[in-house]
């Protein structure tokens, strides 16, 4: 094999290998994006936090309730009725972590809730969380969010 | 009939036809990815209850994520996780896990099973526990097979 032949296999060969690491890191700032856009409305009291972005069979199984909520519309309706109870609510995630695999995406890392109820003294929620996005169409869509509390302050 | 009204009704047929094939190879496939998803979560399930280690990390992505019921950090990859599941049965004389209502949800080459389980757990010298909350494994499709990238156990609060 000619000196020249083979220069241009590892040009190709880098070349492919680029795309692919430069493809998968616009992946993972797409999924923070998305991430964080989401707790950027919570934070926000918008009930359309974790919706607004989210797969039409979207799953939560959150700290809020022992109960999975399922689809778009049970979701909007219960971030409603959750907002309604609080006078304010922060998520703060701390140490999060984003990965792309194919067209799967996650997003986990631990978190705090601070709430402050209309009723009541405030609570520092610390726990573990982990979304899944599912790339369709282009977009990374919320699939699935778990959310556990470890201890309640 | 005249000749325009029997075209009209050949094309129409064939039409129907023809959008039944579209929809049954969209589904047909849509479903068998479902039932293979079923079929990789079951048989984690049941290699964790019988306790073969190479069995239970054989649908593990390499890039697995676990937050699981022993430990409150995360474990991050596929050598990390056999460790806390050779740990999980070494320091274990008794352990099984039973989903309660799974759900499976696929969506692309992305699945998810999801649902409550009932954990019976006997550590070493110790008598028998049980333990229900809720799980959460997602997987991926690199290779053409289903791949568990994430786990995600969470205990729910017992009762006062």
């Amino acid at each position: 094999m000619s000196v020249l032949r083979r220069g241009w296999m590892w040009v190709v060969a880098f070349g492919v290998l680029f795309s692919v690491t430069a493809a998968r890191a616009d992946d993972v700032d797409a999924i923070r994006a998305a991430f964080e856009s989401d707790i950027k409305l919570f934070n926000a009291q918008n009930k359309t936090a974790f919706s607004v972005n989210a797969h039409d069979d979207v799953v939560v199984f959150g700290t809020l309730t022992p109960f999975a909520i399922e689809g778009e519309a049970a979701l909007v309706e219960f971030m409603e009725n959750y907002f309604a109870d609080q006078e304010r609510a922060k998520f703060t995630p701390i140490n999060a972590e984003y990965r792309a695999i194919g067209d799967s995406g996650l997003a986990w890392g631990h978190y705090t809730i601070s709430e402050l109820p209309k009723v009541g003294g405030r609570e520092l929620i610390h726990g573990r969380y982990t979304f899944t996005y599912v790339k369709k169409d282009g977009d990374w869509r919320l699939l699935v969010v778990h959310v556990s509390p470890l201890f309640v302050e | 009939m005249n000749g325009t009204s029997k075209r009209f009704r050949e094309s129409f047929v064939f039409g129907v036809v023809g959008l039944c094939g579209v929809l049954f190879a969209a589904t047909a496939p849509a479903q068998e990815l479902r039932d293979a998803l079923i079929e990789s979560f079951g048989e984690e399930i049941q290699a964790l209850n019988a306790r073969v280690l190479d069995a239970s990390v054989a649908h593990v992505h390499d890039d697995v994520v676990l937050y699981g019921l022993y430990s409150p950090f995360p474990v991050v990859g596929k050598a990390a996780f056999r460790e806390a599941v050779r740990e999980y049965f070494d320091t274990h004389e008794e352990t099984t896990l039973r989903p309660a209502h799974p759900k499976y949800l696929v969506s692309g080459s992305t699945g998810v099973a999801w649902g409550h389980y009932r954990l019976r757990t006997k550590a070493k010298g110790e008598s028998a526990v049980t333990s229900h909350g809720q799980f959460t494994f997602t997987y991926a499709k690199p290779g053409g097979e289903w791949r568990i990238i994430s786990m995600h156990f969470a205990p729910l609060p017992v009762a006062e």
